[in-house]
């Protein structure tokens, strides 16, 4: 009868002791240099994650620790913010080459803001809502990422399935919706899930994308990947090395690679992005290969935390 | 001697089912609820409320009908609220879901509805088995104290194998179905056996 206990002990103890143990107000730590020159600027254990904000010459990070090691969530150039430093926001973008004229996006995982602030940026005939989990990583954004809330940004503190589920009963609708919810390293399972698509499926307008990004170095990879099959008509990736962009639509006929390109070049003329859109369109995907027989994930059965810790292979 | 035993297995199997639940539970809830502390809170704090009612009750029931009988009947019963959550449970969230609570009391309300039956009940377990193999009142401590202790085990490894092989095994429906049928089974296993062993002669201490 006592680990039932147990659990409730650490599940109370782990946030709360925090600043009573360290003597500090809050979590704010006196800058710190490491070795690499990089500048620890915030520290804070969350409900969630141990946050760190680093700042290394003029590019500043977002990190979640998990298991030892801090995983990069987010990035902001401080100097030129449309820089976009993370190499998988350069393949992000291309969503845009799929979905030239966004009205309004959806962002499932939002880390420092760094996209949703750059496409309020890019498309200011867009309205951008992002849904964040942890209140702690929205207060990071505010304080060390110049993410600001206003009648076209707006960030919804919640679990991301949650949050869609009510986003469907109140219909609201979306041309893109990017799926970016990572904790440290993996995806939370109901954010994997074929239900979870489906309901992501009821909020996108009619001819609206998911943009997905994904890992192909762990597991669940591939259950991922058969999930959106089962789920989506049409499927685009993009990304050369490290993450995964995976584009899923249920538009007929399927948006020809030549218009694509096109729109990358319409749009990158457009907007001077600081990536070259259309190169990154040409390139396409060159990994990510996966069996497209066996098991898709669902709510009855989701092991994605399982199988993260299980390299493929 | 033989009926020890059988009692013995009896509270491992219950403690065992009772932490698999547990796990499953986080599952379970987290498609409409989120995975936010509250989560698990509430399903935390759902089964020790159960559990403090069960022990309870249990106590008392054992006091007044003291047989293997009554339970076997407290363990079926366990497996038989756990029927319709192992068919039904993605519509209940649904339904909970929809009454849009913030997710907390949502989330309460959920683990409330799908755990508290069977929790209650195989909190009952625990004193009723103390009861049954109990013959003096000098052993009642070290009776209880195993007792509790195999059941602990059991809830340990109940934990431990759900959250690290079932749930990648097998998916949620089929853990809530094996878990209400091992009850079930324990329940008609129970009877059985009691009913072909013959009690401990009384002032045989050990």
């Amino acid at each position: 009868m006592i680990p039932r206990v147990i659990l409730v002990c650490v599940l109370l103890a782990s946030p709360a002791f925090v600043p009573i143990s360290t003597g500090q107000d809050f979590g704010t730590v006196p800058v710190a240099l490491t070795d690499a020159g990089e500048k620890v600027l915030f520290e804070k254990e969350s409900l969630y994650h141990y946050i760190r904000v680093t700042q290394t010459g003029t590019i500043r990070r977002l990190q979640f620790r998990r298991s030892g090691e801090d995983f990069d969530e987010s990035a902001v150039d401080i100097q030129d913010r449309t820089k976009l430093p993370l190499l998988y926001y350069r393949s992000m973008l291309v969503a845009f080459a799929h979905q030239p004229n966004p009205t309004s996006v959806l962002f499932v995982g939002m880390g420092a803001g760094t996209l949703p602030m750059a496409i309020h940026h890019y498309f200011p005939a867009a309205h951008v809502d992002a849904v964040e989990l942890d209140p702690e990583v929205v207060a990071a954004a505010k304080r060390f990422f110049g993410l600001k809330e206003d009648d076209r940004l707006k960030v919804y503190e919640r679990d991301g399935r949650v949050q869609v589920r009510r986003f469907l009963a109140e219909k609201k609708k979306y041309d893109v919706v990017f799926l970016d919810a990572f904790r440290g390293g993996y995806i939370p399972y109901q954010l994997t899930t074929r239900e979870f698509l489906e309901q992501v499926k009821g909020v996108l307008l009619p001819g609206g994308i998911v943009v997905s990004n994904l890992r192909p170095g762990f597991a669940s990879y591939e259950y991922q990947r058969r999930t959106y099959d089962a789920t989506f008509r049409n499927h685009t990736t993009y990304g050369t090395e490290g993450n995964l962009i995976l584009i899923s639509d249920d538009c007929v006929p399927k948006s020809d690679a030549a218009r694509i390109l096109a729109n990358a070049e319409r749009l990158q003329k457009e907007k001077q992005f600081r990536v070259d859109l259309p190169s990154v369109v040409r390139e396409g995907a060159t990994a990510g290969k996966y069996d497209t027989k066996g098991p898709i994930l669902t709510d009855d059965f989701a092991p994605t935390d399982v199988l993260r810790g299980i390299p493929r292979e | 001697m033989m009926r020890g035993v059988v009692v013995a297995v009896t509270v491992f199997v219950c403690g065992w089912v009772l932490m698999g639940l547990e796990i499953v539970g986080g599952r379970m809830l987290a498609p409409y609820f989120g995975s936010g502390v509250w989560v698990w809170g509430s399903i935390i704090s759902v089964f020790l409320a159960a559990l403090s009612v069960g022990y309870f009750v249990g106590g008392l029931c054992s006091k007044r009908y003291p047989s293997a009988v009554a339970m076997a009947a407290v363990i079926a019963l366990a497996g038989i609220t756990l029927i319709p959550v192992s068919l039904r449970y993605a519509q209940i969230n649904e339904w909970i879901a929809a009454i849009d609570l913030h997710e907390r009391w949502g989330s309460l309300l959920a683990a409330a509805c799908q755990f508290l039956a069977p929790s209650v009940l195989l909190g009952m377990v625990s004193p009723y088995a103390v009861r049954l193999v109990t013959r003096r009142v000098e052993e009642a401590g070290s009776q209880a104290g195993s007792l509790y202790a195999i059941s602990t085990v059991g809830s340990c490894l109940g934990c431990l194998v759900t959250s690290f092989d079932l749930i990648l095994r097998f998916g949620i429906r089929h853990i809530l179905a094996y878990s209400s049928a091992t009850l079930i089974l324990t329940a008609i296993a129970l009877l059985v056996l009691w009913s072909l062993t013959s009690p401990r002669p009384e002032g045989n201490a050990s």
